[in-house]
């Protein structure tokens, strides 16, 4: 009970303030009146009443007061006032407020900016059941590569596992369907991967609407004509109607039925709008390495069980099936570290890293200016001690100040992260997995504001200590040398890693440039690429229907007007899909001894539309009339080191594979990793090795845009019931591949500046902070004659004694770091001497900006002024 | 420990008029007390329970404003007060106060502590 009242007594006393100060005034009026009407009573004469009773009332000012206190609202209250208070010397001081607050606002926006984007992608939990029972299972080629499975490995793995409780797989390659009436009413792509039947259930992802496949549904042979609808397209192309389950849709000209709708988000492996069930194919070959393979490790199995067991049954398999398998090996990857290991986890570091660099120098610009606001505060702190202010209290009063500079600055923060989070959204999406669900939520705004709290808190808990210490009546006025020499040792670690982020970021620009400048060995400008891919009931593989399509399809593209020549290629350029398999040189007996190349499939012509030279011998034919292939130049010469390799032969896959007799070599490409050398590779001629799918390139001096209408009505005509194609300028899919390495330059860059402006400004406000404090040394000089150039160059000579140390300081921890940054880096060293040189240069000009200005000022004084204003 | 002590000001306090030193200085606790005792028969507002202190004690304790109404603040926030707005005697509006039931726990509990300690005080005076 007791607690209650109380309760209700302090929370009424904070609330309804004023109310209460209302009452009290009426109370204390009331009985003034009343002793004055006593007095009257007792014969006083009114006015004489009156002036008695008001004298022995006294003040009421500090009866409200202590009533106040008595109603219990301190702390709150004092706490309140502090920050009221500390908004208003805020206000009052508007160079050190934008100082700080801008400080501030920078470091909070960085640091949330990049909670929110290492919420969304790392720590957010992926939205699988028990994700650390999810393992990927690759195949190593005899290489050493990370390699697909083939069906009668996946068959077999499953049938004989103990230790995983399931596995699921799916065909690298999706399909493409027609969905007659999609987004806007309009004939739809959707892009379709078959997944076996239990591949939610191993994920356990439940649709959010239906269900997923049954084991029945997907025996083989009898795989139901059923489909699972992703999010998105759920969203555009179905309107959003949870009704649509059940539904029968018309794909590729059939009826297919909806069985269930997707929860948001990509589920696992490549990407797709709508999943169909797959059966493994047991006819195909064992050596056909073509599916993604994941299992759900069993309850009472371990990761490193499951391992040693699938690398058993594998060993076990190649001992049994040495003709396809001889060489490989297994590999056992939990999905975490799939998804987030290699490249993502080095942005995030990266990332983290500038963070943390740029709040440091953000904090230490606060704690710096809260300083030299102190020293300027000399005065007021003594006198509030004077009147008898503990130190307690005054501490608690600067925290305050600080708290509400901490508060002001992390809302300023978050409302420049909101502004750019879109921004950068952009900027990481194909670097960083998930980053576009990256946003402003309750629990980014929390982190903000905490970060800014915390870090006023940390960074004014010294200033207001020192502030606050010995304090006397008597104590010098002078400055303190000790507090000099900190704001000093600040500014020049500020500089220094400042100078850090500026070398960072020049060098991965060159790096960036460097990769930009790569030779492609061939010429992706005007190039457009458009994938084609056809339904296998009615294009089955290796037909001559296929065959028949494509060539006439090539000749109606060839004869949209302004394409300059079209060819047929199996890989679509920077998108892949990335062939492998080994060739040797015939007399070779091991497969071990089999060299891994790429592959591709193309169409006469297709090295002239590329723009890939012909080095030896002649391009492919429009008929041939044995196995013939072309080679790249690395491969001729590692097959053929001798020389001529034209009219030699090669055995493609296995010892007593298919020979292919070498009709001509063509230049090397790098039309997938840009960052990697080229790989030597095998070019089939598209005759012999026909895949229901292509991808057109059609060199033209029109735009894309232009030519995806003509290309999509070629297509039409010549089958209508084929999805639209997607038309893409191979120009924008090699810009995709440079997601990660632009990433890092522009995010480096965005800090480098940050951090130089922030550096520059610590430097600024130390140098005329002293100055000021030196005014009246200054205007004594001034006044016995020294010139105003003798006395800037005396302020100047600290300012430039701090850049050195900076500069110093900065190269020693970029030298020190520099090994982090060589893994971002492209055939270019961190310790690149002529980035560093620009760096240097660039930095010591923004350094004497920082510099100038206050010195100036000081000089323009007035003498006669400043020497009055001291005494 | 409470507010006053951290702000440094002395926990006793005069409740004497100016130009009046002679009187004897009332301790916080002791003025709690008085109020509450004043206020066991019937609610009262602030000037009525400073003038029955006055009338009763013959003239000796005087209860100034300055004192009297942190008081009342305080014995209201601890819960054995109850303030309400009603009209006075005079026809104008006023604010009295009515002791709650653990008010007048507490009042039992420190007129006992008050006559124990007085008696022993007047013991030591009479007999040391």
């Amino acid at each position: 009970m007791g607690w209650i009242s109380e309760l209700s007594v302090r929370v009424r006393a904070l609330v309804g303030r004023r109310g209460l100060d209302r009452e009290l005034e009426e109370e204390l009026l009331h009985h003034l009146e009343l002793e004055i009407e006593d007095l009257i009573e007792r014969g006083v004469a009114p006015s004489e009443a009156r002036r008695q009773a008001q004298l022995n009332f006294g003040g009421t000012s500090s009866v409200r007061e202590e009533c106040k206190e008595e109603r219990g609202v301190w702390p709150l209250e004092n706490l309140l006032r502090d920050l009221r208070f500390g908004a208003r010397t805020l206000r009052r001081e508007p160079r050190f407020a934008a100082a700080a607050l801008g400080s501030l606002a920078l470091g909070v926006g960085a640091t949330t900016l990049l909670f929110a984007v290492l919420h969304a992608v790392l720590l957010r939990p992926l939205p699988y059941e028990a994700p650390e029972k999810l393992v990927e299972i690759s195949e190593i080629t005899p290489e050493g590569d990370i390699f697909s499975t083939s069906d009668l490995n996946v068959y077999d793995l499953a049938e004989r596992t103990t230790q995983l409780r399931s596995v699921a797989s799916w065909p690298f390659r999706t399909v493409d369907l027609r969905l007659e009436r999609g987004a806007g009413g309009e004939p739809t792509k959707l892009t379709a991967l078959e997944v076996s039947g239990n591949f939610f259930r191993v994920l356990g992802l439940e649709p959010r609407y239906g269900r997923g496949w049954t084991d029945e549904e997907t025996a083989p042979g009898r795989v139901a004509r059923s489909v699972v609808l992703g999010h998105a397209v759920w969203q555009q192309s179905f309107g959003g109607d949870r009704n649509v389950v059940g539904d029968d849709v018309l794909l590729n000209g059939e009826t297919w039925t909806v069985i269930g709708v997707l929860p948001p988000g990509d589920p696992y492996g490549p990407r797709a709008d709508v999943w169909i069930p797959y059966a493994l194919d047991l006819e195909r070959d064992r050596g056909d390495h073509r599916l993604g393979t994941i299992a759900r490790i069993a309850d009472d199995a371990s990761l490193e069980s499951a391992d040693a067991e699938v690398e058993a049954i594998f060993a076990d398999l190649a001992m049994s099936y040495p003709e396809d398998l001889e060489g490989w090996t297994v590999q056992t990857r939990p999905i975490e570290e799939v998804l987030f290991g290699g490249e993502v986890r080095l942005s995030a570091r990266a990332l983290t890293v500038a963070v943390a660099l740029l709040l440091l120098l953000a904090c230490s610009n606060v704690s710096s200016l809260l300083l030299a606001r102190g020293a300027r505060r000399v005065a007021e702190v003594d006198l509030r001690s004077a009147l008898g202010a503990p130190r307690s209290r005054l501490v608690q009063q600067l925290m305050a100040e600080s708290l509400a500079l901490g508060l002001i600055g992390g809302l300023s923060g978050l409302l420049l992260a909101a502004l750019a989070l879109p921004m950068v959204r952009v900027w990481a999406a194909g670097a960083l997995p998930r980053v576009e669900e990256a946003s402003i939520d309750p629990v980014t705004a929390t982190v903000a504001l905490a970060a800014g709290a915390f870090a006023a808190m940390l960074f004014g808990t010294l200033p207001a200590l020192r502030q606050t210490r010995g304090l006397t009546a008597t104590r010098s006025r002078s400055v303190d040398p000790k507090e000099g020499r900190w704001r000093a040792g600040l500014v020049v670690a500020q500089l220094a890693l400042a100078l850090v982020l500026t070398c960072s970021s020049i060098v991965l620009l060159r790096s960036l440039d460097t990769l930009r400048a790569v030779p492609l060995g061939f010429a992706p400008e005007g190039l457009t690429a458009v994938d084609v891919q056809l339904p296998l009931d009615r294009y089955p593989e290796g037909t001559p229907v296929v065959w028949g399509f494509f060539d006439r399809l090539l000749e109606e593209v060839r004869a949209v007007p302004g394409v300059e020549s079209a060819s047929g290629n199996v890989t679509h350029p920077f998108r892949g899909p990335g062939l492998a398999n080994v060739v040797a040189r015939p007399h070779v007996t091991e497969l071990r001894d089999f060299i891994e190349i790429a592959w591709r499939s193309v169409t006469p012509g297709s090295f002239r539309t590329q723009g890939v030279p012909l080095l030896q011998g002649r391009d492919f034919r429009d008929e041939e009339n044995e196995l013939v292939t072309i080679l790249s130049a690395s491969l001729a010469s590692r097959l053929f080191p001798e020389g001529e390799a034209v009219g030699q032969q090669v055995r493609w896959l296995r010892p007593n594979g298919p020979l292919a007799r070498v009709v001509g070599v063509v230049g090397d490409v790098r039309d997938l990793e840009v960052t990697e050398e080229p790989v030597p590779t095998y070019y089939w001629w598209q005759g012999h090795m026909r895949w229901p799918g292509m991808t057109l390139l059609v060199r033209s001096d029109l735009a894309t845009e232009s030519l995806v209408g003509p290309l999509r009505a070629a297509v039409a005509e010549l089958d209508p019931l084929l999805p639209p194609p997607e038309v893409r300028a191979v120009e924008d899919s090699l810009r995709e591949t440079f997601a990660s390495p632009r990433l890092n330059v522009r995010l480096f860059g965005v800090f480098a500046g940050l951090a130089l402006a922030i550096a520059a400004g610590g430097l600024y406000g130390l140098l005329a902070y002293a100055a000021a404090r030196r005014r009246s040394e200054i205007g004594v000089r001034l006044a016995l004659g020294a010139t105003q150039s003798s006395i800037r160059n005396l302020l100047l000579r600290d300012g430039l004694r701090l850049v050195v140390g900076g500069t110093v300081l900065g190269l020693l921890l970029f030298l020190a770091t520099s090994r982090l940054l060589d893994r971002m880096l492209f055939e270019t060293t961190a310790l690149n001497p002529s980035a560093l040189a620009w760096s240097v240069v660039l930095f010591v000009g923004v350094g004497l900006l920082g510099c100038l200005l206050p010195t100036r000022q000081a000089v323009r004084q007035d003498p006669a002024a400043s020497l009055r204003a001291e005494s | 420990m409470s507010p006053k002590q951290r702000q440094g000001l002395p926990k006793g306090r005069k409740i004497e008029a100016p130009g009046a030193p002679e009187r004897p200085e009332i301790l916080q606790g002791t003025l709690d007390l008085l109020i509450l005792r004043v206020l066991a028969p019937e609610e009262m507002h602030g000037w009525a329970i400073s003038r029955r202190i006055q009338q009763v004690s013959d003239d000796v304790l005087l209860v100034q404003q300055g004192s009297l109404y942190p008081s009342l603040h305080r014995l209201l926030r601890k819960g054995w007060l109850e303030a309400r707005w009603g009209t006075s005697e005079k026809k104008r509006r006023a604010r009295f106060y009515r002791l709650t039931e653990a008010g007048r726990q507490q009042l039992a509990e420190e007129s006992e502590n008050w006559n124990r300690l007085s008696a022993a005080v007047t013991r030591v005076l009479e007999f040391a």
